[in-house]
């Protein structure tokens, strides 16, 4: 996803010559340590493979000629069965572990100097917005479960920012259902704010129905909240807007926003996008069906520009929400 | 036995017919008690119009010698908004007169520009950016109104709410536009240049 503009432009020509001069020498310093653990990786997939080719070998040359009722639902080959899925289990948590590991420590040695480019921001793995706030948005309703990824805090043309990564669950056992995978992002306000006021995509059943969203019972929580009609035909063809407050939702939601909302539909078309407005700042949720902020990728040589391309790419595309909606201006919305 | 069915469909149609007439009187109400919610969340916003404007022009007074009439016309409409009743009988002239008002306010804003010495005075920028972001409210609250009122007004000149209209009283309503008829003449740019 991209939003490009001249100013995104300059930031990349701005970025390329800060890479090489800060980030390119301590990403090198990683690659040394890349080989060993991209070998205990495959190391763990080749067991899993060769668990799977033995288990399966061992079937067709010695499992038929076990006594009845082996194989049966309840038989002693379940225990086979049991078996190999636990083995092949467990050596998938160690490659994912080695993966994330190393994923996690070239972060950490790289995300500083990568963030002193866009100013004060800092990154704290496995954080996320409290949970309370969250809720509060109603942008998701009650969460059971949420797993944190990454998080990033700081100030972006004079605005408090927080980017948070995170998937969010509900129910437990058969009933659980994922509700939310994608980032928060939280932005103050350049106008105050007493109500509540969320905007929702209007989502086509077409599109509830097709993998490109997986959450199609994840609506807001609208409890408490009036529906508000405004005038803007398509806006209202793609969003729906709830609020405590008629005027107040009329305040924030102008014209003008209304046609920043759908512009910024179009350029992050792959994501559903909702927002939430209410103590002063404004929370955008996107939905996003892939995991953002990657770096370090155990199949890549840490040198090769792609990947902090990529990186540079979705958080300047985040950041660009501020312009993109004029966040900055008094008058913006 | 089909004499008893007929008056049984007879009872439940008419039973069903007087609920549907019922939810459109219901409707209407609900309407109608919709523009007066409007109508007072735009009195709000235009209370502070009015609690600010005196302090606008206790600045401007003292730099805007030129402007005098200008902030004569405005304080003379002030107090006549402030006098107004609101209701539903005198929207019009309500709504005319709060438009002119702001109107007023706008030329004097424009005028306050030829001032140097006034547009860097603090309390008078500050005043500035609070009445900007009232101006902002009140049309907010002019939109709600306008949604209120275009729902009111359907119902009350479609059928068949229109005929519990006439029944309760209910009329149309005027919209709150915020165009004046000095605003719609067309420009002069050669006037402008020539300043």
């Amino acid at each position: 996803m991209s939003a490009i503009t001249e100013e995104t432009m300059d930031y990349r020509k701005r970025f390329k010559a800060y890479y090489y001069d800060k980030i390119a020498n301590e990403l090198a310093s990683f690659e040394a340590y890349r080989t060993p653990q991209m070998v205990i990786y495959y190391f763990y997939i080749f067991m899993i493979i060769l668990t799977i080719a033995i288990a399966i070998g061992w079937v067709l040359s010695i499992g038929k000629t076990m006594p009845p009722g082996f194989w049966d639902r309840s038989g002693d080959g379940n225990f086979i069965i049991y078996g190999v899925f636990g083995i092949c289990s467990g050596f998938w948590f160690l490659a994912n572990k080695v993966k994330k590991n190393f994923e996690i420590k070239v972060k950490k040695g790289v995300i500083e100097s990568f963030l002193a480019f866009f100013g004060d921001f800092k990154w704290m793995p496995r954080e996320s917005l409290p949970r309370e706030e969250i809720e509060q948005s109603k942008l998701i309703g009650l969460i059971t479960d949420l797993k944190a990824d990454d998080y990033f805090q700081g100030t972006h043309k004079g605005l408090k920012f927080v980017i948070s990564e995170f998937k969010t669950w509900r129910g437990r056992g058969k009933q659980r259902h994922q509700t939310f995978g994608g980032i928060f992002v939280k932005i103050d306000m350049n106008k105050k704010i007493q109500g509540h006021t969320i905007v929702t995509e209007e989502l086509s059943v077409a599109k509830q129905l097709t993998t490109f969203n997986k959450f199609p019972l994840c609506g807001v929580d609208s409890s408490g909240l009036e529906k508000v009609e405004l005038e803007d035909i398509e806006f209202n063809k793609m969003f729906k807007v709830y609020s405590t407050d008629q005027v107040e939702s009329r305040y924030i939601l102008t014209t003008t926003f209304m046609e920043r909302l759908k512009n910024l539909k179009e350029i992050y078309k792959v994501c559903q996008i909702k927002a939430s407005f209410f103590d002063d700042s404004i929370l955008i949720a996107m939905g996003c069906q892939r995991d953002m902020f990657l770096l370090g990728d155990l199949n890549i040589p840490v040198t090769d520009t792609g990947e902090v391309q990529e990186l540079f790419d979705e958080f300047i595309s985040v950041l660009s929400l501020v312009d993109l909606l004029h966040l900055d201006s008094k008058t913006g919305l | 036995m089909f004499g008893m069915n007929m008056i049984c469909i007879l009872l439940v149609l008419l039973g069903v017919g007087a609920f549907l007439l019922y939810m459109v009187y219901v409707q209407l109400i609900q309407k109608k008690n919709k523009v007066q919610e409007a109508l007072a969340s735009i009195d709000v916003q235009l209370k502070k119009r009015h609690d600010l404007i005196p302090n606008i022009l206790a600045i401007a007074v003292k730099f805007m010698e030129h402007e005098r009439s200008l902030i004569e016309d405005v304080t003379k409409l002030r107090t006549e908004a402030l006098n107004m009743k609101s209701d539903f009988s005198n929207m019009e002239d309500k709504i005319k007169l709060e438009n002119e008002l702001q109107s007023k306010m706008g030329q004097l804003i424009v005028s306050a520009e030829n001032y140097p010495t006034l547009k860097s005075n603090e309390t008078m920028v500050q005043a500035m950016e609070t009445f900007a972001e009232v101006e902002a409210e009140i049309a907010a609250a002019r939109r709600f109104y306008n949604a209120a009122v275009l729902d009111l007004n359907n119902a009350v000149e479609i059928y068949p709410s229109s005929d519990f209209a006439k029944t309760m009283n209910i009329t149309a309503l005027p919209f709150f536009n915020d165009i004046v008829e000095s605003e719609k003449a067309p420009i002069d740019a050669a006037a402008y240049f020539a300043k």
